[in-house]
């Protein structure tokens, strides 16, 4: 570099250094949390203009398999069409039983909602410390488990989500079968650890097994693919997730009543 | 079109890439990409700030995002000197990766990745080739040869 240009390179890299130690000590956090509040639209603002970016660019290059997702659409709509109207039925029936036992859904959570800010390999979200979030806690979207929060500060958290090679849950499915779900970047989710005489077909549900700290039967995904045979000990599956993780703008945080 | 505006709009489709896709590598090799262009001062401003604001995006310390940013303007230059500026950008690119994931993971708490850090490696090399493509053909087709400062106000 010219000597002109080490003088102006220096002073950022020296100021970069000085601010690293400064906020490692904890010195920074309240101008963090100013600038977190201030920026929280913009990140916002860029990661929605991000999404309707991708999905026309995407859809070029998925014309086959959008043809063949379509068909399979047409099936199972048909498919749930017939469910649709004894789903009706059914609800009714809850209905009337709910109110004479005196249940009520989600009596010991409360979901709150929380804008999705970005995706790196945490999912950023709108809602920090000051709203009440602590570490550990799950996220979800209806009744789907999307992740827990792995980092909390004063006005945002990242999410660790299911799809991280990391991340694992104990998991069961509609079946009853027992295993372990592992994030998996390249396949979704994969479903592992299953006693190769558990049953086990594509197309199961699979759930979060009932655990301290969130909320129960929230749903993991369905089984596409099962791998493995008699020879081998367990059995794996690939989980297809139910949401479009990268297509989420809202999500909820469970806080225990 | 302004080389102003062509830098500015190119940061934001960065950003937007980094926001909405993920990772750090879009608006790095497009930092870089322009600096193997350009090595005026006012990149390195520029670079400080960008660097600032991407920290307060991921979460990360104060200075982290610059201070690789930088250093890795500062290890390009020296192996521009031994090659072509398209090769120098390859192994720059994969270097802050590495240097940077590192740093991610161990200081800021984590575990290593390797499937998702090799990925994004991937992502940031197809982008600062790009990028580099992109900034060369605006270089001699469009933008004036003034100085960096001059063009951006910087």
């Amino acid at each position: 570099m010219d000597k002109e240009i080490r003088s102006s390179f220096f002073f950022p890299l020296l100021l970069s250094i000085l601010l690293l130690f400064s906020d490692r000590t904890g010195l920074l956090a309240p101008p963090r949390a100013f600038l977190e509040r201030l920026c929280s639209p913009l990140q916002f603002a860029l990661y929605s203009l991000g999404k309707k970016i991708k999905s026309p660019l995407g859809s070029l290059f998925r014309l086959s398999v959008l043809e063949e997702e379509n068909r399979k659409l047409e099936e199972e709509l048909a498919l749930a069409l017939s469910k649709l109207a004894e789903l009706k039925r059914l609800k009714k029936e809850n209905e009337v039983l709910r109110k004479q036992l005196g249940v009520f859904q989600d009596d010991n959570w409360e979901m709150i909602p929380a804008l999705v800010l970005g995706r790196d390999r945490f999912l950023k979200i709108n809602r920090g410390k000051r709203g009440g979030v602590r570490e550990g806690m799950v996220v979800v979207r209806e009744n789907v488990f999307l992740g827990r929060i792995v980092k909390v500060t004063d006005f945002a958290s990242l999410v660790q989500l299911v799809l991280d090679p990391n991340f694992k849950i104990l998991a069961r499915t509609e079946k009853g079968t027992k295993g372990i779900v592992v994030g998996s970047y390249q396949s979704g989710l994969l479903l592992t650890k299953v006693l190769t005489d558990a049953p086990l077909s594509s197309g199961d549900l699979v759930y979060a097994r009932n655990q301290e700290g969130m909320p129960p039967n929230l749903l993991l995904g369905r089984i596409k693919k099962v791998f493995g045979g008699e020879s081998q000990l367990f059995w794996e599956a690939e989980v297809e997730p139910i949401f479009d993780f990268s297509d989420l703008e809202v999500v909820f945080i469970a806080f225990p009543k | 079109m302004s080389a102003k505006f062509c830098f500015w709009y190119l940061l934001l489709f960065a950003f937007i890439l980094e926001k909405s896709i993920g990772g750090t590598y879009f608006v790095f090799s497009f930092l870089l990409s322009w600096f193997s262009q350009r090595r005026e001062g006012g990149i390195f401003k520029v670079t400080f700030f960008v660097g600032l604001l991407l920290d307060l995006f991921s979460q990360s310390s104060f200075g982290a995002h610059s201070l690789f940013f930088l250093l890795s303007f500062l290890f390009f230059s020296y192996l521009t000197q031994r090659m072509s500026l398209f090769f120098a950008l390859l192994p720059t690119i994969f270097l802050f990766t590495g240097v940077y994931e590192s740093y991610i993971l161990f200081f800021q708490g984590g575990e290593i990745v390797p499937s998702f850090d090799f990925f994004q490696g991937l992502v940031g090399l197809v982008f600062g080739v790009f990028f580099f493509r992109l900034i060369s053909f605006l270089k001699e087709r469009i933008i004036l040869q003034e100085p960096l400062q001059l063009q951006f106000g910087l």
